[in-house]
């Protein structure tokens, strides 16, 4: 393996050192590593496939790590550990509530798995109940629930028991607008109270929203982490431009990534998406070429450096879902 | 221990909640045995119906008025069916077996008393509608009345090549109708600890509903997997072979409660007794135990929730019928010890002992081949690699 | 059509996309089969007799009279043999004292006998009378003969010879239809294999109510619903797909215990097409319990409950001909005993296609009646929530 969990300086709830993962010829996650401290919010960012929700089963403990080790508040994760996973609230990505019981009994059934007992745990119940806005619902067996209510019921188990790291795997995926914007303002909530969380996403929005540090991961691997700011900086300032319309052949990118200050191109059906040193000054010129070598254009837009930006620059691909 | 005991709990309020841990337990059950009580009533013995066979003989043929008077002799008091015999003439017989005022027709063709003392070649032609058990019966008789006549033709000819005088022919032919000297089935003492028929449906179908019974309660892990509740499950603290543990519980108490109510019930239904309640308790555990190992082995291997239940129904179906829960299988040598080291086999066997007045010591033999059968699926469970459900 | 083609092509390729199902249809039936043959095949040792005695020529002639009914006997002492019946691994044990042994060829003979308790037990019972009976017939010509002063190895002799040049007078039985065949006794009311495949295959077949309600659960259904597709559509389509791989494993079980252990299942179109029938009913029932109930759980309960009771009421598990009157009407209502009556004309009267064509009616009528009792609630369940 790589190094000891060495001691670190700052009392990190979760460090991730060098994990990999094979599935037969795959290897889904290779060699990542970072840390998360106390009250920090951590955004795991990549597209679907990237290794995502393989890196947070290693970290939860459902599966083993071929190599390197996960270490949660100071304690070594694994399947079949049981001390640190005391101290994770894992949310899956998928619904994992029993649809015969009420919202307070699945509560109250991994609570007391927690090892939650006696009024703390009616208590706690009443309050996360509160804190989803379920308490009128609370009775009812949750298959009757909405799509949102399971979805907040999902989230409140996870956090049920004050766990010093919460997992959240994609929590927002198919939620509509309303329920989506519930669920982010809550996560901005937990990081108030001093519980570090690690969050997973494909949409960059809510990963520049929600995370003091985000890592980009794709294929397996973090291409970069940091602040909002420092992976910012890594683009050099360059501008994202979108150049919509059809006719898109392979011959409009070789015109578009012959020009001085492009720096990247990635082709979808649809789209064109660039990164361009100086953009407003520029796109005259990008226009003309993507034009001149037949595509039909139909929009341009041009925005400032954004987390889509680094993650092209990174991986030469654009983010999407 | 207080993790085994809230997912059992919880496991169980489920189940009845969507009901089906009352199906299991007391609904088909109970089910069951009623159907069986309603087909074989409390006496294993056939109701048989009267009959009417029409029969035809050729005019002055003493020897074809045989089949009539053999079927007028026969009632219902040895076993037999009672038969009124409708004499008509040859071309109605069909007829009447046609119309439904006989359920058989018997042509006795003319020329059958001379054939028959020949020996030569004669058919009696028999005209049946709906076979029954009860045409069959009778069938079997004249059978038998035809097989006796030509004994008769044949002695008078032995009679006759080995010099004995003709006068006493008529004497030797009457000797032989008469029958002889007497060949008689007596009744044995069985051995105490045989089932009575009654007893070991009650027991068969108990064993064979086991297998389906704790099978349910294991493919309940597939279901956790569909509800996405199994991943979290594995990320609370507590070891994660507890969860198969507690799906084994709610298999092993749903298993125990629906035995008993089984035993109790069929045998109230068919007036039967099984014995003194602590070797049928230890008999009952045991095979419960041995049941729910099995159902381990099917979760290891089977990836989906069809894969489960399509292989935890062969195993039942398999287990019960080779245990003998339809009829027993009769086998010898190696295939018989095979069949014996079935625990379905061995929880009818060990019911046979205590019902027979048998106590703890002596059903040592089938509650060890029981405990044995538990041990070694668990083991193999262990041992094959984890393609499953848990995995 | 080609929706509910699509439908069910869909469902097929679903279960044949995992490879590891080959070894749940192909591989793990075949323990199945190997009970279906212990049973029912060539060699299946269905009939089987002890005899408790020593050696004597009461006991060689009883064995063999036995033997030549197809009984197999074996000698053991009396405490095994008790033993054995008790267990079940044999019909009938018969004990031939030294008292019997010595009457025999002078005067009356007894032989005890203890019936085992399973439902075949009664059966040998009267091979073992017949048996009885033939040697008292051949006993009482002897003795005739000998009474009046004939040699005993000459009268038996001569008895074997009138015997052997002779023929006994036969009964020839003429169904309804107009087959002829000779009358063989009462082995006729055995309880044929096909008790059992009807058991399995209506069992297995309703697994597919859990895949209906996961599909429903998924939104898939809702989803296929909003397409132009009727529930009557999306219903036929699964139970086609069910329907498929139930029969294609009820096929596979016949084919493998006639070849392996030659299990007998008469005329083998006919007795495919019952099959086939048999399984729309099966796969139409899983459909509808699909479709009324919402959990996995509840499905299972209910689809074994359903499996076993409607087995038991229809004659799959003990013949329907020893049902009492009201109960074979009650049997009526099952598609089991339908089945069971078609298979029994196939196997047992020889009869074809042709003439099983109103129990296939009949089982034709259950699986379009379930079908659409199906999709009716299918529609109905969609409202609610899951």
């Amino acid at each position: 393996m790589s190094q000891p969990a060495a001691v670190r300086s700052a009392p990190d709830v979760l460090v991730v050192d060098g994990v990999v993962r094979r599935f037969g010829d795959l290897t889904a996650v290779d060699g990542v590593s970072f840390h998360i401290a106390p009250g920090e919010t951590y955004g795991l960012l990549g597209p679907n496939g990237a290794g995502k929700t393989t890196t947070i089963s290693i970290i939860a403990g459902l599966l083993a790590a071929d190599a390197g080790e996960v270490t949660v508040a100071g304690e070594r994760m694994g399947p079949q550990a049981v001390a640190p996973k005391r101290h994770i609230g894992l949310v899956p990505q998928d619904l994992a509530i029993y649809p015969e019981l009420s919202a307070r009994e699945n509560l109250a059934f991994f609570g007391r798995l927690q090892g939650m007992r006696g009024s703390a745990l009616s208590d706690r119940v009443a309050e996360v109940l509160e804190l989803l806005g379920l308490s009128d619902r609370a009775k009812g067996p949750t298959k009757e629930f909405s799509g949102g209510m399971k979805r907040r019921l999902n989230i409140g188990i996870g956090l049920l028991h004050h766990p010093r790291l919460l997992i959240l795997d994609e929590p927002t995926v198919g939620v509509d607008p309303q329920s989506r914007n519930a669920i982010l303002e809550s996560v901005e909530a937990l990081s108030v109270e001093g519980m570090a969380v690690l969050y997973t996403t494909h949409y960059m929005e809510e990963a520049e929203r929600l995370c003091d540090r985000i890592g980009i991961i794709d294929s397996g691997t973090l291409q970069a982490e940091g602040t909002r700011d420092d992976l910012l900086r890594l683009t050099a300032e360059a501008d994202t431009v979108r150049l919509s319309g059809s006719a898109i052949g392979p011959e409009v990118s070789a015109a578009l990534r012959a020009l001085p200050h492009v720096e990247r191109v990635d082709a979808g059906p649809h789209e064109l998406t660039l990164l361009v040193h100086d953009a407003p000054a520029r796109v005259a010129e990008v226009v003309t070429t993507a034009s001149a070598a037949g595509m039909a254009l139909t929009g341009v837009e041009i925005s400032r450096p954004d987390l889509e930006s680094v993650f092209l620059h990174l991986t030469g691909r654009a983010l999407r879902d | 221990m207080s993790h085994l005991l809230t997912m059992t709990l919880s496991d169980l309020r489920q189940r009845i909640r969507d009901k089906s841990v009352l199906l299991f337990a007391f609904v088909v059950p109970l089910a069951l045995m009623g159907v069986f009580n309603l087909i074989f009533g409390t006496s294993q013995d056939l109701d048989l119906q009267p009959v009417t066979v029409a029969v035809s003989t050729p005019a002055d043929d003493p020897l074809a008025s045989v089949v009539p008077d053999v079927l007028d002799g026969l009632d219902e008091t040895d076993g037999g069916v009672a038969v009124t015999v409708l004499e008509l003439p040859s071309d109605e017989v069909s007829e009447a077996v046609d119309d439904g005022r006989a359920a058989l027709g018997i042509e006795v063709p003319a020329g059958f008393g001379a054939a028959v003392s020949e020996g030569e070649d004669v058919a009696v032609t028999v005209s049946e509608g709906e076979s029954s058990v009860e045409t069959a019966i009778a069938l079997s008789v004249v059978d038998g009345a035809l097989a006796r006549l030509h004994a008769q033709s044949v002695t008078v000819g032995a009679a006759a090549a080995a010099g004995v005088p003709p006068d006493e022919l008529e004497a030797v032919a009457a000797e032989v109708a008469s029958g002889g000297p007497a060949f008689t089935v007596v009744p044995g003492e069985a051995a105490t600890q045989q089932l009575s028929p009654a007893a070991a449906l009650v027991a068969g179908q108990t064993g064979l509903f086991l297998l389906f019974t704790v099978s349910f309660g294991v493919l309940g892990l597939i279901e956790e997997r569909q509800n996405g509740t199994l991943a979290r499950l594995r990320s609370m603290p507590m070891a994660s072979w507890l969860i198969v543990a507690a799906k084994a519980l709610v298999s092993f108490v749903l298993g125990i409660v629906a035995t008993t109510v089984l035993l109790t019930v069929g045998g109230a239904m068919f007036d039967v007794d099984f014995g003194s309640p602590v070797p049928v308790g230890v008999i009952v555990v045991s095979v419960v135990l041995a049941a729910t190992s099995v159902m381990f082995l099917v979760v290891r291997v089977a990836r989906t929730a069809e894969q489960a239940s399509v292989a935890a129904s062969i195993v039942a179906l398999v287990l019960g019928i080779g245990g003998g829960a339809f009829t027993p299988i009769s086998a010898s040598g190696a295939l018989g010890t095979l069949l014996d080291l079935n625990p379905i086999a061995a929880f009818m066997r060990g019911l046979g002992i205590t019902s027979g007045g048998g106590g703890l010591t002596d059903i040592t033999v089938p509650v060890m081949i029981m405990l044995g059968f538990a041990v070694v699926m668990v083991v193999l469970s262990r041992v094959i690699p984890d393609r499953g459900v848990v995995s | 059509m080609s929706t509910v083609l699509a439908i069910a092509g869909t469902e097929l390729r679903r279960f044949l996309r995992d490879r590891s199902n080959i070894f749940f249809a192909l591989i793990l039936p075949l323990l199945l089969v190997l009970m279906i043959g212990l049973q029912f095949g060539e060699d299946a040792s269905a009939r089987r007799a002890l005899v408790v005695g020593t050696e004597s020529p009461l006991r060689a002639d009883l064995i063999t009279g036995l033997q030549e009914a197809d009984v197999r006997v074996a000698v053991r002492d009396r405490e095994s043999a008790l033993e054995q019946l008790a267990r079940g691994r044999a019909d009938i044990v018969l004990v031939v004292d030294d008292e019997a042994a010595a009457a025999y060829g002078s005067g009356d003979v007894g032989v005890e006998a203890v019936l085992g308790s399973q439902a075949t037990a009664p059966l040998v019972q009267r091979q073992v009378t017949s048996v009885l009976s033939g040697l008292q017939t051949r006993e009482g010509q002897v003795t005739a003969l000998t009474s009046r002063g004939v040699d005993r190895a000459l009268a038996e002799a001569t008895l074997d010879d009138v015997t052997a040049s002779s023929s006994a007078p036969t009964l020839v039985v003429r169904n309804l239809d107009e087959r002829e065949q000779q009358f063989s006794g009462m082995g006729q009311f055995d309880f044929g294999a096909s008790g059992q495949l009807l058991l399995f295959t209506f069992l297995s077949s309703l697994t597919g109510a859990a895949t209906l309600i996961q599909a429903r659960r998924l939104g898939v259904v809702s989803r296929t619903l909003a397409a132009p597709v009727s529930a009557f559509q999306l219903i036929a389509g699964q139970v086609l797909g069910r329907f498929a791989i139930a029969f294609f494993q009820g096929a596979y079980i016949m084919a493998a215990s006639s070849l392996l252990f030659g299990v007998d299942w008469g005329d083998l179109s006919a007795s495919l097409v019952v099959l086939l029938m048999f399984s729309l009913v099966s796969a139409g029932a899983a459909m509808v319990v699909g479709s009324l109930l919402d959990s996995e759980g509840a499905a299972a309960g209910v689809g074994i409950g359903l499996g076993l009771v409607l087995a038991a009421l229809g004659g799959s598990m003990s013949p329907l001909e020893f049902f009492p009157e009201t109960m074979r009407a009650v049997a009526n209502l099952t598609p089991h005993a339908w089945a069971y009556e078609a298979f029994a004309d196939i196997l047992r009267r020889g009869a074809g296609l042709g003439d099983v064509l109103s129990e296939l009616g009949v089982l034709a009528g259950m699986a379009i009646a379930l079908i659409l009792l199906g999709s009716w609630l299918l529609r109905r369940s969609v409202a609610r929530a899951m």
